[in-house]
């Protein structure tokens, strides 16, 4: 026994020291490389964390390159047939090269511990517990990496895809399921932090779990190795048969079972508004923060009560639980709203200034909190550009008149058709307005172009009647949606165009003309005439220049035919842009106010925003002004420019 | 030899690619299953797909290029030995050189196809894409640029990976190491991300062009030109390859392995003999001779430099009193002492901490002692707030530094006092969200934030948001959120906004009302703060000088403000890397601040400029500027 068991060691020995040799430089090589690496990162608490990371991902390549070596290639190459006929105890081959095999490991990974042990002794007392229980962890991980790779090594050609498997089955159990691989078993005892900080706790969970996984590996590897004489190992190590690929199955089933074992993500809690403060009706949750609102948040829960009923009796909310809460947020500005969830569960919540005052316009928070809801209930899928138009005609509508008829356009001047007919007087409406809707929002800003779309419904309620138009907007936003390709495959199937045709028997060429026609209509109005006339004219221009001290700055300027009300203002937007045009929303874009330089002309306002932005640098900058006939800024100018 | 015979050999060689095909186009699939599981195709824009538009996402694709580039090199070589067809490609009526060639050009090929497959899908899928603006992103001279950047990768990891497979397993093991050296070399040395061969595909923007790097595809070009032409003599040269090539002489097998083994022997020995001896040691020596000295006290394991044993005697005598109150403060119960070193002397910071350790600068032991008291406080809050979370605070860093720098700061000033600094703190902070227009998402969002404004702000900031946490919901609050981020049930998937509602609500808190508040708090002091007055500047690079001017504007009466200017290479860059000046300004005039070109790497830099509007206090900052 002790004869044969000097030969294997001698024989292994011969063999692999070469190996072993170029691991140690290896390991020095990677050593030097993580100190350096550790310096750069900056904010070192320990240089102990240089061991943690040459456990992970160091150690594990030296082990499958030290796996390859001793035992793979054994089998490989049919040379353990001469051993296996040699005088010695069964087996005896395998614990040699799992003990040499251990021990080379150990030694390199405490020759990387003891050099982090010797930096960070020259800033911190490194205490003999310290020591031993770092040594523990190191002792338990580097056993379960080399029991892993041995048994995997002895697998042949299966040893390849049963590494990926694995690897695959502990991504897919860490990203979706509630089990979190760094926090449990080997990588919890070389986690950075605990592995280089934690002094006084044994992780005693931690380590007996590796030690049981790692028992389970060399079991099943010793198992396999002595099974039918070896010679189980020795037909692995040929190509794949069809028992080992029913053996993958075997393992991707397994793998399967152990996602349904450890079971989903917890779901986080269902919203709830735990404000103390908060009014309720049916699906509506208004939020006050101060009894100073209550009836402010009294006037919105009225109104978007009852709006909310009357649209569910048209199109399906699902499910009860989907409610709509809107909170205070007193620093937006009256026509600012934020989304603070969107889900088509739990349905929105709403951020708003809704202290009534001249600036609050309920409708307008209607049609935003109404766009939101339709966009949570279809997972965002009305948000594309085909379906968007309609959305936001058919929120504005809803939000402005809900169950009650709207007077004609033509009866009367409709602010919002008004709006709508401002906005378009120097960048007037084209074919393409509707269908590239994605880009009108860009043109005329995403609140703004809202108008455009509620003239388009107007039109269509017109044209078609409302119970069509409604019947239309029912059709729509009933149909499923599952945030997938089936949205995909079902609009391939019938397109937003088709369905409208076939609702509403207007061809969309026809529809289009129709809407273009009536807005020229609208603006020779005499009414809308006369109110148009009375609003501003503007004449603008945003200059990037170069300064004499090399600085860049963007000049805006904007002259107003007549001054605007006494409180309204206009300002200057801009916000960095990437190398493409993306959709911006207001929220994106920072605000400067213009003012007036010159006293002698008071309808000239400027502003120059020195130094923001730097050569080759992309902006979106525009001139908004908040006019008192429309509850929200108008977008007087826009334009996207590389700086000089 | 002829064309028939030419493409028996390549079909050869590409079937001996497959494997790697087959896992190209497998990844391909599961790439694109994204595209039809967790969203429509009608939803791809180019501006999502492009590599080149995103950096994070180029450096990722280059980098699987590269290693797809080594392997399918390591699959043409290594096994003509092991099966021994060899001897039969060496008999074929070519020359060796062309044998060679050829292998890497069919390799080339293939990957070659399954890229341009791979870029026609893209097309296809851009072309699904149902938003205008979408559409309008697509550009044919971007998408030919990004086809053969990877297509220029693909060549360039073909020659490395000749080179590699000719030294199999050395060969490996030899490209980690020179790889992780490159790395490092690129991260350290200003001027030389070059050498890292994933900068191949990182882009710089300019207006609407992309452009990639010159100097490192010419580099790495002539590097893998090299490599290749060496791999081809080192293969076509001896029938048993290099890697057998020492194995065949056994003088020469003896002195390689003898030399590596002295080296790892000797390793073993310099760690040992560099670390054994000071473990043995109840009082620890520096490496630069700097005796270490220890102090225990009930909730405290101090190490500090001998020379330092007063004012470290000074700094523990009340450690554990505050330590006290914070535990209390974050209703954290612990019979851990929490290791102190007292020896960093880093310039980055005045402290760090992490799992039940902190480490102080030096120099701050020797500071105000409001301000050392006031940094172990904050440090010891971090170490604390970890046992709170159950390390969760670290884990959700990318959208919760603010609450920890906040939780940190607003428990040291309940503790410590230090009222007029705290109010600073707050006029910092108000003047920051107010004239910066910011919100709760940009404050959450670290990495963005701190690219664009001062990170000490983050500090200001989060201490202003945990105390109004602290008014609407209570004292306990910021300890109920540190346990509700702790708690075992709680999913850990959740990021950002909805990750602060699920955990405020767990807490029993709600957002928005705390957000609601913030804002109030902070617009209420808007206009005690209008006063604080604009500062204007620009900057260039000329010649050996930076210059950075600046210019307070008027405001009467006439006031000397303290002007601060940073300049930095890029957002990436530690505080360490940066160069500042300060000078007094007066309100309506102009200075110029210079600094020597060499503290940036080219002509492009960022540069800050703050005002120390309250005496003595930290500055106000406006954003990180582009310039050059």
């Amino acid at each position: 026994m002790t004869g044969a068991l000097t030969a294997l060691l001698r024989k292994e020995w011969q063999q692999q020291r070469a190996a072993f040799a170029w691991l140690g430089v290896f390991t020095l090589g990677m050593t030097w490389v993580l100190r350096l690496m550790t310096d750069v990162s900056g904010g070192v608490l320990s240089y102990l964390v240089i061991t943690s990371f040459y456990c992970m991902p160091v150690l594990v390549l030296i082990a499958l390159l030290l796996g390859q070596r001793m035992i793979a290639a054994e089998y490989y190459g049919r040379t353990q047939r001469f051993l296996e006929a040699l005088p010695m105890p069964r087996g005896l081959l395998q614990w040699v090269k799992f003990a040499l095999g251990y021990a080379a490991l150990l030694l390199l990974t405490a020759g990387v511990w003891l050099y982090s042990i010797s930096v960070a002794n020259d800033y911190e007392f490194i205490r003999w517990q310290f020591v031993g229980l770092m040594a523990l962890r190191l002792l338990a991980y580097v056993f379960v990496v080399w029991c892993v790779v041995f048994t995997l090594s002895l697998l042949g050609r299966l040893r390849l895809p049963l590494i990926a498997a694995a690897a695959f089955a502990v991504l897919v159990l860490d990203n979706y399921t509630a089990f979190e691989l760094n926090r449990a078993g080997p990588l919890a005892l070389i986690d950075q932090q605990l592995f280089a900080l934690e002094r006084d706790v044994v992780p005693a969970r931690d380590l007996i779990v590796t030690v049981v996984i790692g028992l389970g590996f060399l079991a099943v590897g010793l198992w396999l190795s002595l099974k039918h004489d070896g010679s189980l190992i020795e037909s692995l190590a040929t190509p794949l048969t069809g028992r080992a690929k029913g053996f993958l199955v075997a393992l991707v089933i397994a793998t399967v079972g152990l996602f349904a074992y450890f079971g989903p993500e917890p779901e986080p809690a269902p919203y709830a508004i735990s404000d103390p403060l908060v009014l309720s009706e049916n699906r509506v949750r208004v939020s006050y923060v101060d009894p100073a609102y209550l009836d402010d948040a009294t006037a919105l829960l009225a109104y978007l009560a009852e709006r909310v009923a009357a649209l569910e009796a048209h199109i399906p909310i699902e499910p009860p639980e989907f409610l709509v809460r809107v909170s205070l947020a007193p620093a937006l500005a009256p026509w600012e709203y934020e989304t603070y969830l969107v889900s088509r569960d739990e349905g929105t919540a709403l951020l708003a200034n809704y202290r009534r005052g001249s600036p609050w316009d309920q409708p307008l928070f209607g049609a935003f909190a109404f766009h939101q809801i339709l966009t949570a209930a279809s997972q965002g899928r009305y948000l594309l550009e085909p379906h968007h138009w309609m959305v936001d005609g058919f929120t504005r509508w809803w939000a402005a008149h809900g169950e009650q008829a709207a007077a004609p356009l033509n009866d009367a001047v409709d602010g919002i058709a008004l709006e709508a007919l401002y906005i378009t007087a120097d960048k007037p409406a084209d074919a393409n307005t509707l269908r590239n809707w994605d880009a009108s929002a860009d043109a005329y800003g995403e609140s703004s172009v809202m108008t455009l779309g509620y003239v388009a419904w107007r039109v269509l309620q017109e044209e078609v009647g409302t119970d069509t138009a409604m019947a239309l907007a029912a059709a729509t936003y009933s149909l499923p949606t599952h945030r997938d390709a089936r949205d995909w495959w079902q609009d391939r199937r019938e397109s937003a165009a088709a369905r409208f045709e076939r609702i509403t028997g207007l061809g969309w060429a026809q529809f289009n003309q129709l809407w273009l026609r009536r807005f020229e209509e609208l603006r020779g109005l005499p009414a809308y005439r006369d109110a148009l006339a009375a609003l501003p004219r503007a004449d603008w221009s945003i200059e990037p220049t170069v300064g004499w001290f090399g600085s860049r700055s963007l000049n805006y300027r904007l002259t107003l035919d007549r001054p605007i009300a006494a409180g309204n203002d206009c300002a200057a937007l801009h916000t960095g842009l990437g190398v493409y045009d993306v959709p911006l929303s207001r929220a994106q874009l920072l605000q400067e106010p213009l003012t007036a330089g010159d006293p002698d002309e008071p309808l000239t306002l400027g502003f120059e925003l020195e130094g923001h932005y730097g050569r080759d640098t992309r902006v979106f900058a525009a001139i908004e002004c908040k006019l008192a006939a429309f509850p929200q800024p108008v977008i007087l100018g826009a334009t996207r420019l590389t700086m000089p | 030899m002829r064309p028939a015979a030419w493409a028996v050999l390549m079909r050869k060689e590409a079937r001996s690619l497959l494997p790697l095909v087959a896992a190209v186009i497998a990844l391909e699939i599961l790439g694109l299953f994204d595209w039809f599981i967790s969203r429509a195709p009608d939803e791809a824009s180019w501006s999502e797909l492009s590599v080149l538009a995103d950096t994070e996402m180029a450096l990722g694709v280059g980098i699987a290029h590269l290693i797809l580039g080594i392997i399918a090199a390591y699959m043409l070589f290594p096994h003509e030995r092991d099966q021994r067809t060899l001897a039969l490609l060496w008999s074929l009526p070519a020359s060796r050189w062309l044998i060679y060639v050829g292998k890497l050009l069919t390799a080339f090929a293939v990957l070659s196809a399954l890229i341009v497959a791979g870029h026609l899908l893209l097309l296809w899928l851009v072309g699904e894409g149902a938003s205008s603006v979408g559409r309008a992103q697509f550009r044919w001279d971007v998408w030919r640029l990004e086809l053969a950047a990877l297509l220029g990768l693909t060549a360039i990891s073909l020659g490395y990976g000749a080179l590699v497979a000719q030294f199999r397993v050395l060969g490996i093991l030899g490209l980690i190491v020179l790889w992780s050296l490159a790395l490092y070399l690129s991260l350290r040395v200003r001027g030389y991300d070059f050498v890292n061969p994933a900068t191949l595909l990182q882009p710089e923007y300019r207006g609407t062009d992309i452009l990639l790097s010159g100097k490192a595809w010419l580099t790495h070009a002539l590097a893998a030109l090299g490599a290749a032409v060496l791999a081809g003599f080192l293969w076509t040269r001896d029938d048993a390859g290099p890697a057998t090539v020492v194995r065949r002489s056994r003088i020469r097998t003896h002195v390689v392995n003898a030399a590596a083994g002295a080296v790892a022997v000797l390793l073993i020995l310099a760690y040992g003999a560099g670390s054994l001896l000071p473990v043995f040691q109840e009082s620890g020596t520096s490496t630069d001779g700097r005796p270490l000295q220890n102090l225990v006290t009930r909730h405290f394991d101090f190490s500090f430099f001998a020379e330092d044993n007063a004012a470290a005697q000074a700094l523990a005598r009340d450690a554990d009193g505050h330590a006290r109150a914070v535990m209390k403060l974050l209703d954290v119960e612990t019979n851990r002492r929490i290791v102190a070193d007292l020896t960093d002397d880093s310039v980055d910071h005045l402290g760090i901490a992490g799992w039940n350790k902190l480490r102080m600068q030096r120099d701050s032991l020797y500071g105000d002692e409001g301000l050392r008291t006031h940094v172990l406080v904050h440090e010891t809050v971090h170490v604390l707030s970890m046992i709170a979370s159950d390390r969760r605070l670290g884990e959700h860093a990318a959208y919760a530094q603010f609450f920890s720098e906040g939780v940190a700061e607003w428990a040291a000033y309940e503790t410590v006092g230090l009222e007029d600094q705290r109010q600073a703190l707050r006029a910092l902070s108000a003047l920051a969200w107010n004239r910066f227009e910011l919100d709760f998402a940009q404050m959450m969002d670290a990495l963005s934030f701190r690219s664009r404004y001062d990170q000490n702000l983050v500090y200001a900031l989060g201490e202003a948001w945990v105390a109004t946490l602290a008014d609407v919901c209570g004292e306990t609050a910021p300890a109920a959120v540190l346990a509700a981020m702790g708690r075992a049930d709680a999913p850990q998937s959740l990021t950002g906004v909805a990750f602060w509602r699920d955990t405020l609500q767990a807490a029993g808190c709600d957002l928005a009302r705390v957000n609601a508040q913030f804002d109030l708090m902070l617009g209420g002091l808007r206009d005690e703060l209008s006063s604080v007055p604009a500062v204007t500047s620009g900057a260039t690079a000329d010649g050996d000088l930076l210059r950075v001017t600046v210019t307070v504007a008027k405001a009467e009466p006439v006031r000397i403000y303290y002007v601060h200017v940073r300049v930095r290479d890029s957002a990436q860059v530690s505080s360490a890397g940066m160069a500042s000046g300060v000078e007094a300004v007066a309100t309506g005039s102009s200075a110029t601040f210079e600094f020597p070109a060499s503290t940036v790497s080219g002509e492009r830099f960022q540069y800050q400029v703050g005002l120390e509007f309250l005496d003595g206090e930290r500055p106000f900052y406006g954003p990180w500027l582009d310039a050059g």
